[in-house]
């Protein structure tokens, strides 16, 4: 029996033919959300949804056009799918994009996920506010609470016979602690993700937000000057983003990729390697088709610091001549471009650090304004901790971190054997120390 | 677009369910984007999103559900998932909708309903491309683009209320990259309005790239930012952003009414250096962060937020008025019907001071002087922000210098208010997208020059 996303497809392919449309695919993704969130013990947002977008892109002369639409009756799919060929008609030639894919890969990760019945979620939201509020008594009304259950379904066909589909189920819960004393405040935010609900460890996030807020809130400035820096992964890993055009075949197609004649020379300290992993195992989520209809795999972005190859669709590999590595991606209302999945940075070689004296850097503000794409520079207001010996001996907040980032990943300063991962669970790396950064804070 | 039956039948559901107010607010926006790089079109897309929020409120409670059905019983359902815990009781139903008609201030001659053909629409495009090319060799890529918007809202309440409106948005963005030998640098320019295609048509596409290709290749030349505390001057237009991030979200009742903002006690007391004045003002014709009324059905006001340094109100949305006991000041919005509505900034500028610029460059011995600002973030509880300087020059002995990069502001928004010493005669706004906890919402930031006092810089140097 299919569902109504099934038959929408279905609906848009026989269009796409009574059209006379050769080339044609469709994509609709899905998504059931229960977001609660409580302030003083009740719920300040108890919020259900139950929502579709269908998108439609087709090929015509060697021309694409793309159109999207929310409604799925077959009077609005039939006009997007009208909107689409027109649009195409305005758009450049392009010879090089296609629809081609003849594959069928379906995977269903909600059945690794146990259902949850929604007052043991309302009781997790409320225990999340007060434990924080309990565990300080200077921790006001958390701004920032909550708890998260959400399943997403991408479903996408052509009209050469690929039919794809994944689903998941996810739930997250967050908190944050807000913390005043005098005239002196503090606050520090982070969640938690995981398919399976009860391996969401509630007290672990709660000890980590209200410990690091009450560090904050003592701390200054840091002396101004240049130091050894980690980076948390969720921060590290925001920077790869960032920077994501380095690794990006349209973007070197474009010729705004800072990397683009970089090819086979080192990019990278030659100890990292970095591997673009759809279905790597510990991930949170997983890649198993790109948004063309093929099948994903692993690739060596970056081996022993040397750059390998960019992440390339049916457009970039015939633009560039490269082999299409299956990276495609685009929603149903964005068109075509390309995608890493899962990244994974590994060393060919570790260090002790225990012995290092060094900045860790918990937090930035401004991380999509103050990161210059294009040249690399990176200009940011952090908080953190001071680490000599192994040992956190201060916190830092209210200052400035600058470097360019390009030349970081190329001047590593030690790698550990530690193995850290982003609380997205999409970013696994070493701890890395990066050299010397400039800090501004104190005199 | 959803029928008055069905309205009330649904409002009475959720009254039965023991909601003391239901409201629902019908969503339909259409979008169209063309954009251009490589001196090619690079995209063309259109479509439409639909969709229907229900909003129920238990005393100061919110549930709140969506659907992109129309179907009475799919909006049935939401209700009943949403109050699936909550008991029946007696209530009285509703009599009828009253229809209030809103007087539309924003003229618009070509929104997407009135379309005009791309025809007409890319050789823009394309003559900003050419005019950006022809100014230098060293401009290596150019994008530009065209977004238009057009909102139709109808809102019903079980307070009786019925109203409608309908929002036509346009954004014209240009972004130029120049390089020199490994030096790339960039500029941007991506104004808004509440306007159609008219309002793209009045920007001369030469004048447009000659300010991009200026800023981009006086940047290739910019030297590392000193760093440390100093004096800065901030000037006109998006230089408006840190007074809306760091300040604007602490004067929302979202976060005074939770205790949230440092400012949540602080009506009627001086929170800032007495020669700021600062307003948020949804009535402005045209302005991209202009609306008729706001996201409950309530006509927009212009609401005075700080005058002479005193803090004279804040942005208040139903709910922020139910818990904080302030007048609704027409400032809840949301970005669509996925969000419940809550109060936000509309056009949020510093009023104009008497200083010029020059006075205020020759005040300074050695500081910072921020022409164009770029984006940022603040913290919402503490007001700590951070934002970046787009085209910033050093100020030596009263005078302009090199062109620095690299250069950010940190700081908090309290603080920092107290610190202003000169504020200039030059007003002038700037379009932005605003993200918060109802999703993306158009907003207008704005300022004149300011000078402050004392500020820490991060740079590079």
């Amino acid at each position: 029996m299919k569902n109504n996303i099934e038959k929408s497809i279905d609906k848009t392919l026989q269009l796409l033919k009574k059209k006379k449309v050769k080339d044609g695919d469709v994509i609709i993704t899905g998504s059931n959300v229960l977001s609660l969130k409580s302030e003083n013990k009740e719920l300040s947002e108890f919020a259900k949804s139950k929502t579709h977008a269908l998108g439609v892109r087709v090929i015509k002369d060697n021309k694409v056009g793309i159109s999207f639409t929310e409604d799925l009756s077959d009077w609005a799919i039939e006009t997007t799918i009208d909107n689409a060929i027109n649009n195409s008609k305005f758009s450049k030639t392009n010879e090089y994009v296609r629809i081609e894919s003849q594959e069928e890969i379906h995977l269903d990760e909600t059945t690794q996920s146990e259902d949850v019945d929604t007052e043991h979620l309302i009781e997790k939201t409320f225990y999340l506010e007060e434990e924080v509020k309990r565990r300080d008594e200077r921790a006001k009304t958390p701004p920032y609470n909550g708890v998260q259950e959400s399943e997403s379904h991408f479903y996408l066909a052509n009209t050469h016979g690929a039919r794809c589909s994944y689903k998941a189920k996810n739930y997250g819960c967050y908190t944050s602690a807000l913390l005043n004393e005098g005239d002196k405040n503090s606050m520090h935010f982070n969640k938690r993700l995981s398919k399976n609900f009860n391996q969401l460890d509630f007290d672990e996030l709660i000890t980590e937000v209200v410990d690091t807020s009450k560090n904050l809130l003592t701390a200054n400035q840091i002396k101004s000057g240049e130091y050894l820096v980690k980076f948390s992964p969720d921060l590290l890993s925001s920077f790869f983003s960032a920077f994501s055009s380095l690794i990006s075949g349209k973007a070197v197609m474009d010729n705004v990729s800072p990397w683009r004649d970089k090819l086979n020379e080192q990019v990278m300290d030659q100890r990292l390697t970095m591997i673009d992993s759809p279905e790597y195992k510990e991930a949170l989520t997983k890649y198993p088709f790109d948004m063309e209809g093929h099948r994903r795999t692993d690739i060596s972005l970056v081996e022993d610091g040397i750059l390998k190859t960019f992440l390339h669709n049916s457009e970039t590999s015939n633009k560039l001549k490269m082999k299409n590595n299956n990276c495609a991606f685009r929603g149903p209302k964005s068109p075509l471009g390309v995608s890493n999945s899962n990244i994974i940075i590994s060393a060919s070689s570790t260090d002790n650090i225990d012995n290092l004296d060094y900045v860790e850097i918990l937090t930035a503000q401004g991380l999509h304004s103050g990161i210059n794409r294009t040249s690399g520079e990176i200009s940011l207001g952090v908080s953190g901790r001071i680490i000599k010996n192994g040992e956190i001996v201060g916190y830092f907040k209210d200052s400035t971190f600058s470097g360019n980032f390009f030349k970081m990943l190329r001047e590593v300063h030690s790698i550990s054997d530690k193995k850290e991962a982003s609380t997205d669970k999409s970013f696994f790396t070493p701890e890395i120390i990066f050299n010397e950064l400039t800090f501004a804070g104190a005199i | 677009m959803l029928d008055k039956n069905i309205a009330k039948e649904v409002i009475d559901y959720g009254l039965l369910k023991g909601a003391d107010f239901v409201d629902l607010f019908v969503d339909q926006q259409q979008f169209e984007t063309i954009s251009v790089k490589s001196s090619e079109v690079e995209n063309i897309s259109n479509g439409i999103n639909f969709g229907i929020g229900i909003r129920l409120i238990y005393g100061t409670n919110v549930l709140y559900g969506y659907t992109n059905s129309k179907d009475k019983k799919d909006l049935i359902d939401v209700i009943s998932s949403l109050t699936a815990n909550k008991e029946q009781k007696k209530f009285e139903s509703l009599n009828d909708f009253s229809f209030t008609e809103h007087t539309n201030r924003h003229l618009v001659h070509h929104g997407l309903k009135n379309n005009i053909s791309l025809d007409e629409k890319l050789p823009f495009l394309f003559s900003l491309d050419r005019e950006a090319r022809s100014l230098s060799e060293k401009v290596t890529q150019l994008t530009a683009g065209i977004s238009q918007r057009s909102q139709d809202i109808e809102i019903f309440n079980s307070e009786g209320l019925h109203t409608t409106d309908t929002r036509n948005y346009i954004r014209l963005s240009a972004s130029v990259i120049a390089e020199d030998g490994n030096i790339r640098e960039e500029d941007y320019f991506a104004p808004g309005a509440m306007m159609g295609f008219e309002y793209v048509n009045s920007f001369d596409p030469k004048n447009v790239a000659e300010k991009m290709v200026k800023t981009a290749l006086t940047k290739l030349k910019a030297i590392p930012c000193p760093a440390g505390k100093m004096p800065v001057i901030i000037d006109n237009g998006f230089g408006g952003v840190i007074f809306h991030e760091a300040c604007g979200h602490l004067l929302e009742t979202t976060s005074v009414a939770k205790k949230a903002s440092v400012f949540h006690d602080k009506m009627g007391e001086k929170i800032a250096s007495s020669v700021v004045n600062a307003v948020d003002d949804g009535t402005l014709d045209n302005y991209w962060g202009s609306i008729n009324i706001d996201d409950e059905g309530m006509p927009t006001k212009k609401t005075q937020l700080i005058k002479d340094g005193i803090l004279t109100s804040f942005m208040v949305d139903k709910l922020g008025s139910m818990k904080t006991g302030f007048e609704r000041t027409g400032s809840a919005r949301r970005e669509n019907y996925r969000y419940a509505p809550t109060s936000r900034m509309r056009n949020t500028y510093i009023e104009a001071g008497k200083d010029k610029l020059e006075d205020m460059i020759a005040s300074i011995d050695k500081g910072i002087y921020c022409k164009k600002m770029g984006g940022g973030s603040v913290s919402p509880g503490t007001g700590e922000f951070n934002f970046v300087a787009r085209e910033s020059y050093l100020i030596e002995d009263g005078k302009i210098k090199d062109c620095v990069k690299g250069a950010s502001l940190i700081g908090t928004g309290p603080d920092t208010l107290t610190k202003i010493s000169m504020v200039g005669d030059n007003l002038d706004f700037s379009a932005g997208v605003c993200g918060s906890i109802s999703g993306g919402v158009n907003t207008t930031v704005g300022q004149p020059a300011i000078k402050v006092d004392e500020i820490l810089v991060g740079g590079g140097k």
